[in-house]
């Protein structure tokens, strides 16, 4: 795995987290299959992950996983959830998935991993909690206001 | 993009901690599922419009 991004492009790549819900697969699988080479990725200095889209999608296609969970969804309210609570944040994205509308949620448990996708996922809704470790949804919603892709 | 935020801290809370940026709507915990029904509902809906409107 490298240790710098071939290039730094928001929408190229993803969090473990992301790519795990993009590919049906647990966040374990996704580090084995990191580990393995068969996906594309490379470390912050802060030591997250960062997974490259194009490698995803090749990944995709030589699965025959033909339909991209993107096209699939077309159409679907986007919901990017933010919520530490395991119990909460389980609850919702349950009833996201249960219920009759057109909803496609992807659920987060923290804001930092929430900045690093929100550009590949271009959520239509976020829904977030306030008091969270680490970037809290203040400094979430603060940082998303101040970056004119979200805004 | 739309913002909703969740929790269980008061009004005041918030607004000593700097409050919220205009535009976003807030629900205050224990999380209602009826509520968000409705929320999701109107979302929807307000999509359709803006789809079907010249």
């Amino acid at each position: 795995m490298q240790t710098h991004p071939p290039h730094d492009t928001l929408q190229d790549y993803c969090g473990t987290t992301y790519a795990a819900k993009l590919l049906g697969l647990s966040v374990g699988t996704i580090q084995t299959l990191v580990e393995k080479n068969e996906l594309q990725a490379w470390k912050t200095q802060g030591g997250h992950r960062r997974i490259s889209m194009p490698s995803i999608r090749e990944y995709q296609r030589k699965h025959n996983m033909l339909m991209s969970p993107n096209e699939s969804r077309e159409g679907r309210l986007k919901v990017l959830l933010v919520e530490d609570d395991a119990v909460t944040r389980d609850m919702l994205k349950d009833f996201c998935n249960r219920c009759e509308t057109p909803v496609d949620c992807t659920a987060m448990s923290s804001g930092l991993e929430a900045l690093i996708d929100m550009a590949s996922i271009q959520p239509d809704v976020l829904i977030a909690d306030l008091n969270m470790p680490g970037v809290d949804g203040f400094e979430l919603l603060r940082t998303i206001r101040h970056t004119p892709q979200f805004a | 993009m739309t913002c909703l935020v969740i929790s269980a801290l008061s009004q005041e809370d918030i607004a000593a901690r700097g409050g919220l940026p205009e535009g976003t709507i807030f629900m205050a915990k224990p999380v209602n599922m009826q509520w968000f029904n409705g929320f999701f509902t109107a979302l929807i809906a307000g999509r359709q419009v803006e789809l079907h409107t010249p």
